[in-house]
């Protein structure tokens, strides 16, 4: 997969950890886990919203393309 | 999942289990029947010539079909387990559909070649064994889609 998810990053930044994010956004901390690690397939446009929201950024701030070839 | 098809689900589930068990008992009594081990006659006609097709269609028949019959209780009973975990596809019964095309197979040639056991000299190929096996192996391959679909699912946050 190209598309990487850079949550850390914003989650430092803002001082608040996953498992708060999480919940925040109304998702469970194994899904937070698949996020962070990589291993999502897809992200609803809904959860994409209610991070940037919790998150205060834009979703280029922690959606990143990487050409793997 | 809705309550009604839920429960539905669990009727179907108990017929399943209840008519696979009693379908293997009459298996088990058909086979001791033509064996004669607790009966004063066997019901088969060996034929020296043919007693190796004979005995392979009488094991085949009997084996394969309660495998089958264990296999339809195991789908029935996995779905159920995994319904409650909000799994509609899973690996598990992928597996059980994938077996049961070869095991239908056998069990559908050796059930319709019996005869065999009681006298009869000739063999005989059934389109149902055919057709029936190749719908199970589409039902199979839609399955194992579903079940691809459903990971894909699991990982979408």
């Amino acid at each position: 997969m190209s598309i990487i998810v850079n949550v850390d990053v914003m989650l430092a930044k803002r001082k608040m950890s996953s498992g708060e994010l999480a919940e925040k956004i109304g998702i469970t901390a194994a899904n937070m886990s698949i996020l962070k690690t990589g291993k999502a397939r897809a992200i609803r446009f809904s959860t994409l919203d209610a991070i940037c929201k919790i998150l205060d950024c834009q979703p280029g701030d922690i959606l990143e393309y990487c050409d793997e070839e | 999942m809705k309550m009604q098809s839920s429960k539905l689900m669990k009727w179907v589930t108990v017929f399943v289990i209840f008519f696979g068990i009693v379908n293997m008992l009459i298996m088990l009594f058909q086979a001791e029947a033509a064996l004669g081990i607790w009966s004063e006659e066997a019901l088969a006609k060996w034929d020296e010539t043919i007693l190796w097709l004979q005995m392979s269609i009488l094991a085949g028949r009997t084996i394969f079909g309660l495998a089958l019959n264990v296999l339809a209780m195991l789908f029935m009973l996995n779905s159920i387990r995994f319904i409650r975990r909000s799994e509609f596809f899973s690996k598990c019964n992928e597996f059980v559909l994938w077996w049961s095309v070869p095991v239908y197979f056998i069990f559908s040639f050796c059930s319709g070649n019996m005869d065999i056991v009681y006298g009869v000299r000739y063999l005989n190929v059934n389109s149902d064994t055919f057709f029936v096996s190749l719908l199970l192996v589409g039902i199979a391959l839609i399955y194992s889609a579903g079940v691809r679909l459903s990971e894909e699912n699991r990982l979408t946050v």
